[in-house]
């Protein structure tokens, strides 16, 4: 066996057990080698031992037994993933934004004096946080699980491999009348086989995972409490008592303009993180779907800079009124200059989103497309 | 006819499925590995696919009816397998079951003809 032969077996068995339950793989790997090497041997051609094997997806399914999934096991790693993540976002984000809108509205200094009313409060706290955090988690879990079972249902190939390496030459031959039974193996071709995607071409999901996090976290807040995004103290007055002040740094009145174009932008970024953790690897989806996603985040931050009135236009004045100088704020107030601000900050959006898309297209064209590059090396 | 052909090979791929198990069973009081179990049934006038094989041995490994063990020492590492008692006791159920209904079949195909 030649090293062309057995990179062709090597993509096979591939192609088999990432279809298969990961404490399988390993073991039906080394089944795999020692059947085709027997075959081949006995065929004089590892091709000719595949294609009597046929089609690696057809040789999973009977590896799978005939059972019926609702989530297979050739999305159920993801599915664990995709859920943990989307669970922990939204376990965190609800409960902290819960928790903080309950004391800000519900918090009297009064209350502390008296027993009854603490134990009132917290259990207010208690249980709305609690109820809004599993409704909320229960939703997630739901509009994740049923995404998976419709991925499922419809075998949506998360792997470059199949469709791209499909051609119209791949169309079945219509049965002739001598011929009837076409032997659908003959559909299926060695020559079709992705290769093993290599280290390089492995995305990080670490970083994807971060990106999901903060979308999520920061998405909730803008829909839920926009108002804490500020400048926020404790006051401690004679006349209206203790309480939590807050001067947000956004502008709230034109709020129904601003937070549509926000989220457009964080759901961007968003289904492009996502996209990443599932399929994993840097290939054509990944690209096109960074590079779509940046091109909506850069004219999302270029609206919301430059065209929408995104500031508080009464931020500057409410620091000097009510802080009254204390920690620098008339400073700040008076040095505070929207539209500067909005440069630098729409600059920092527009570099790093560049920046990203730069990278990714880099490592695909570089190491994401070889599959193409090293297919003609086994067909050579 | 293509459809009747479809429909014959459907149905003798029904018929041989339920045999399957019992030719791999007889096959194994010794230890064997996936290939030459392909090539002793074949020999015998059993084809099977290597793509069917290998799943159902490992189908009745998790049964508690085969155990395997892998090779390791020769030129390329083997999978063996071979029968449990209760693979062996199985076996035995089934192979009077077989001869009942081949009896059963016989005399039924015989009145028929």
């Amino acid at each position: 066996m030649d090293d062309k032969d057995f990179e062709l077996m090597e993509r096979y068995i591939y192609q088999v057990v990432r279809r298969l339950p990961k404490e399988q793989r390993d073991d039906v790997s080394m089944e795999l080698r020692e059947l085709i090497g027997d075959m081949a041997e006995e065929k004089e051609s590892v091709r000719e031992a595949l294609v009597a094997l046929g089609d690696p997806a057809e040789f999973a399914k009977k590896y799978a037994g005939e059972s019926r999934y609702l989530i297979g096991p050739l999305y159920i790693d993801t599915y664990w993933n995709v859920l943990k993540i989307a669970l922990t976002c939204t376990v965190i984000a609800i409960f902290s934004i819960t928790l903080g809108q309950g004391i800000v509205e519900r918090y009297d200094p009064g209350l502390v004096t008296d027993l009854g009313s603490i134990i009132g409060f917290v259990t207010y706290l208690f249980s709305t946080t609690l109820s809004n955090t599993m409704n909320s988690a229960i939703g997630i879990f739901g509009i994740v699980t049923i995404v998976f079972m419709i991925m499922e249902h419809y075998k949506v190939d998360l792997e470059e491999g199949k469709d791209k390496a499909w051609t119209v030459d791949d169309l079945p031959k219509k049965p002739s009348s001598e011929k009837d039974g076409v032997d659908e193996r003959a559909i299926w071709t060695p020559e079709r086989l992705a290769p093993v995607p290599g280290k390089k071409a492995m995305l990080p999901r670490g970083d994807s995972i971060a990106d999901i996090v903060f979308s999520v976290i920061f998405g909730a807040i803008l829909i839920f409490a926009p108002h804490i995004l500020g400048v926020v103290w404790v006051i401690e007055d004679n006349v209206i008592g203790k309480g939590v002040m807050t001067i947000p740094i956004f502008n709230l009145d034109k709020w129904n303009l601003i937070l549509p174009v926000f989220l457009i932008s964080l759901l961007a970024g968003l289904t492009d993180a996502i996209l990443r953790v599932i399929i994993g690897r840097y290939n054509l989806k990944v690209m096109v779907s960074s590079i779509v996603s940046g091109l909506i985040q850069i004219v999302c931050s270029v609206t919301l800079f430059k065209i929408l009135p995104i500031w508080n236009p009464h931020f500057g004045n409410e620091l000097r009124r009510f802080l009254d100088n204390e920690f620098g704020a008339t400073e700040f107030a008076n040095y505070f200059d929207p539209v500067w601000f909005s440069n630098v900050i729409l600059t920092i959006i527009i570099i790093a989103t560049m920046v990203e898309v730069g990278i990714t297209a880099y490592r695909t064209l570089r190491y994401g497309l070889n599959e193409e590059r090293s297919e003609d090396k086994v067909k050579a | 006819m293509g459809t009747d052909k479809a429909i014959i090979d459907s149905l003798r791929l029904e018929l041989r499925r339920g045999t399957l198990v019992l030719s791999v069973l007889s096959r194994t009081d010794e230890p064997k590995y996936g290939y030459a179990l392909v090539q002793s049934l074949l020999e015998k006038g059993v084809p099977i696919d290597p793509n069917t094989l290998y799943p159902l041995l490992r189908r009745l490994e998790t049964q508690g009816l085969l155990i395997s063990e892998w090779e390791t020492s020769g030129p390329k590492p083997r999978k063996y397998y071979r029968r449990t008692e209760l693979g062996t006791e199985i076996y035995k159920e089934l192979r009077n079951e077989w001869n009942q209904m081949a009896g059963a079949m016989e005399l039924l195909m015989k009145e028929e003809s």
